[in-house]
């Protein structure tokens, strides 16, 4: 009984905590301007992080070792540290990101200004990381983050024209007044923002503290099957309201204080009030993982102790990095930048980013040396040689299709 | 879910670590996790120390870490950097990077693993975790909620540095060593002084202890740069894709048997050797 | 110039160069006048591109006041949160307004900036008292400015007609 308690709370938590800010932002943006005609790129994306995912847990479990760890150990210390460099880069400024995510949430709900919620923010989510309370309140977060349901219920309370929708998944061509590139450029955008790298240094940092064994593999995968499919579910109703209210009037979300107006619409008070409250554990929840990430792929890089169960004393570089991060992402949020804008940066640079995450990834769970007999069957290895093909286009495709369309516009 | 904190037992799921009876050094221990006896990160195995046995074998000494031994192999002005930088806030005059010995490592699983706990290895290496131990003095512990009460104290280096460790290597002539970042990348140079390419790996035999390995061969290959994540050394594996390219990319792996080597020189970075042969299935990859 | 030392006086390939250079001066001249880039401000048709965009954009700021504006009015969603949403999208609709306000007009681009700009400015003026009508909840004054602001909305909408 408590067994399954536990599997589902593994699937609860993995649903709820899919969604960060990239993937609130661009879904309900895309769904705006393009309505449905990109959900295959979240589909893809879902199929990508499944498929990844699942091959560093299994990595984490079999060999007991994370995956920034191994990076090093396969690429050599100078191609090691240029991968970190960039990894690192990409991950900080999804933490950013995060961070004017929460402030966002924060200011819609009290109409105080996100700037000045930032500081405040930033001091709560390090005292959570400091005090690694994270650890307690991973599952809390993950639970909340189910409340973005809200999104789900309202699409269906807002009787939508169920054909229509359907009719917009199955043309995947931009609509007249959009052009192919910025169609283009949104379909990177989307795929960076559901195969962001943090999620998988997370999960396999993860599994390496909880010590996960082959006994576990059973349960990791029922969490990334059944748990991350559902999350991309979530995508696509964020997405898919936004298609039937903002979409045959022309509205194009540019803020995240747009996106609970369907909600009000479909059920009104009480979902927006829910909806805020999915934003702010989503969000929450996203940039203590983002924080944590920065500072595993360092201290897995130079083989610093490292951990969301370790106090400081123990491990005082992995958490002055996490101080530095956070120092640094309230600097960037203070000069007024809009946290919209660097949400649409760190998924589209997620998306450059992404070779070098998977690439070893793919490597690694093919190696017999970590893997024992455990190493990728054959569909692993056919699904990871085609998603690395996309990736790599996607990656090439990223700042020559930003430049053109001047940041999607 | 797991709870949270320290466990005694291994983390090597359950099974003591071992040894192999062969390994690729560069392959198999370099930029390797080095963890203590209770699976606790220490540090990554930067460089070999390989020493010359009374027969004239190479052994391997010592792992070396920190950045006085990463700095070599990172190469270039960055490399330089680092060591500078590393000497600069050394406060002896002539620094040595930190040198474990290799008789404190118990087992080379997916991590190295050491004998002894990390509170005993920072007593006898006093300089293995500065950073660490600046920072927290610095930067942690002046900041309120930084530890559990229930914390050992034990951390900080007692009077008398040095305290040894008992372990099993045999007494090697100090500064003998020649680090195996000095071998990689060597020129190979055959008697008519023909080029063979360089050397990009050197195999070791022996076991258990990793004292007890030799330098067995050296494998060569005739592009300067590294490994191409050791798809040339094993029977290939892995997605179709990426074997396509690192066959396109890396032809023409040699070996190089012990006893075909004339001679090395470290500081020029130049083996002479008797004959190259290829790298074929003969010489079984580990 | 090539081959000119120093105190040498005018050399004969001076003079070529000169006429050289003012033909090519000549013809470039021309050229950029003939496709209308001779004046600063840019040509004609593009102006009038980059006024539709603006107000495509103003449009949907503008819309999404008006659709904030029914629900708050029937109730559907808190005040703060309306006001959130309204304030931003005025912040979005007055720096777009002005980066195309700022801009130079060609000549004969005149009347579309006029058309423009009352378009724009109605548009603003609604979502101000829009604005000012949520903040103090004042259900009258959010009733009349969602008339205003629906009025605004429309004429946004047959823009592209009305323009060209």
């Amino acid at each position: 009984m408590k067994k399954i308690f536990g599997v589902a709370l593994g699937i609860l938590t993995a649903i709820g905590g899919f969604v960060d800010i990239g993937d609130l932002v661009t879904n309900a943006l895309v769904g705006s301007r393009f309505g449905l005609a990109l959900a295959w790129v979240v589909v893809l994306g879902v199929i990508g992080i499944i498929l990844f995912a699942e091959m560093s847990g299994r990595v984490a479990a079999i060999s007991g070792r994370a995956t920034f760890d191994l990076v090093r150990e396969r690429l050599g210390p100078r191609v090691g540290l240029a991968n970190l460099v960039a990894s690192m880069g990409v991950t900080l400024l999804t933490f950013i990101a995060e961070i004017g995510g929460v402030a966002l949430a924060i200011e819609i709900a009290t109409s105080v200004n996100e700037v000045l919620w930032v500081p405040v923010v930033a001091a709560a989510l390090w005292i959570v990381l400091w005090r690694v309370r994270f650890a307690v309140l991973e599952n809390v977060f993950g639970l909340l983050g189910l409340s973005l349901i809200v999104f789900a219920v309202a699409l269906w309370k807002l009787d939508p024209d169920w054909g229509g929708l359907w009719q917009q998944v199955t043309t995947p061509r931009p609509r007249p007044g959009e052009t192919w590139t910025a169609y283009a450029y949104y379909a990177v955008a989307l795929f960076g923002a559901a195969l962001t790298p943090y999620e998988v240094f997370f999960f396999s940092s993860g599994g390496v503290e909880e010590r996960w064994t082959a006994k576990d593999l059973g349960t990791m995968r029922l969490n990334v099957f059944l748990g991350f499919p559902l999350g991309g579910l979530l995508s696509l109703a964020v997405a898919a309201v936004t298609a039937v209210v903002f979409l045959p009037v022309g509205v194009q979300v540019d803020a995240l204080s747009q996106v609970p107006l369907p909600i009000a619409q479909g059920v009104g008070k009480i979902g927006v009030a829910i909806a805020l409250l999915g934003f702010f554990a989503a969000t929450f929840g996203a940039a203590c993982e983002t924080g944590l990430s920065v500072g595993y792929s360092i201290a897995q890089f130079f083989g610093w102790r490292w951990g969301k169960f370790v106090a400081p004393r123990q491990a005082a570089r992995f958490h002055v990095v996490i101080l530095l991060s956070t120092v640094l992402a309230v600097a960037v949020l203070l000069t007024t930048v809009d946290p919209v804008a660097v949400t649409e940066y760190s998924v589209v640079f997620s998306a450059l980013a992404l070779p070098l995450t998977y690439l070893p990834i793919l490597v690694i769970a093919n190696d017999p040396d970590y893997m024992g007999d455990r190493v990728n069957g054959r569909l692993a290895n056919v699904l990871g040689s085609v998603f690395l093909v996309v990736i790599v286009v996607v990656s090439a495709a990223a700042i020559p299709l930003m430049i053109i369309t001047r940041g999607g516009q | 879910m797991a709870e949270p904190g320290r466990r005694a037992d291994h983390e090597s799921h359950t099974r003591r670590p071992q040894f192999r009876r062969q390994y690729d050094a560069g392959l198999h221990l370099l930029d390797r996790q080095i963890v203590d006896r209770d699976g606790i990160p220490v540090a990554k195995v930067d460089d070999l120390e390989l020493a010359p046995r009374a027969d004239g074998r190479l052994v391997v000494a010592a792992l070396l870490v920190g950045p006085g031994a990463v700095g070599a192999r990172l190469g270039g002005r960055l490399g330089r950097w680092t060591v500078a930088i590393w000497r600069r806030l050394r406060s002896d005059a002539d620094p040595a990077p930190t040198r474990i010995d290799a008789g404190l490592v118990g087992g080379i699983e997916s991590a190295v693993h050491l004998r002894p706990s990390l509170v005993e290895l920072r007593r006898t290496y006093p300089h293995l975790d500065g950073l660490e131990r600046w920072m927290r003095r610095y930067v942690v512990d002046p900041i309120p909620g930084s530890g559990h009460a229930d914390d050992e104290r034990t951390d900080e280096p007692t009077t008398d540095p040095g305290i040894p460790l008992a372990t099993d290597a045999p007494v090697l002539p100090a500064g003998g060593g020649r680090r195996l970042s000095s071998l990689l990348g060597a020129r190979v140079v055959l008697p008519d002084g023909r080029d063979a390419g360089r050397v990009n790996d050197v195999r070791l035999t022996g076991g258990p202890g990793l004292q007890t390995y030799v330098v067995e061969a050296l494998v060569t290959a005739t592009r300067a740069e590294g490994s191409m994540l050791g798809y040339d050394r094993r029977a290939v594996r892995g997605p179709w894709l990426v074997r396509v390219l690192v066959a396109a990319t890396h032809r023409d792996a040699g070996y190089v048997p012990w006893r075909a080597v004339r001679l090395i020189d470290w500081d020029a970075g130049c083996v002479e050797a008797d004959r190259v042969d290829p790298l074929t299935d003969e010489h079984p990859a580990s | 110039m090539r081959g000119r030392s120093p105190g040498s006086g005018i050399s004969p390939w001076a003079g070529r160069c000169a006429a050289r250079c003012g033909l090519l001066g000549v013809v470039a001249g021309a050229a950029l006048a003939a496709s209308g880039c001779g004046t600063p401000e840019g040509n004609v048709s593009r102006y009038q591109a980059e006024a539709l965009g603006t107000l495509r954009a103003a449009q949907s700021s503008a819309q999404a006041v008006l659709i904030t504006l029914d629900l708050r009015l029937s109730d559907r969603t808190f005040g703060r949160a309306a006001d959130d949403a309204v304030t931003g999208a005025e912040g979005s609709l007055s720096s777009t307004a002005g980066t195309f306000e700022a801009l130079q007009p060609p000549r004969g681009a005149d009347a579309v900036r006029e058309q423009a700009t009352s378009l724009l400015s109605r548009a603003e003026d609604a979502v101000a008292a829009a604005r000012i009508a949520i903040r103090r909840d004042d259900r009258t004054a959010m009733r009349a400015a969602r008339n205003d602001l629906a009025t605004a909305v429309d004429d946004l909408d047959h823009a592209p007609d009305a323009l060209s």
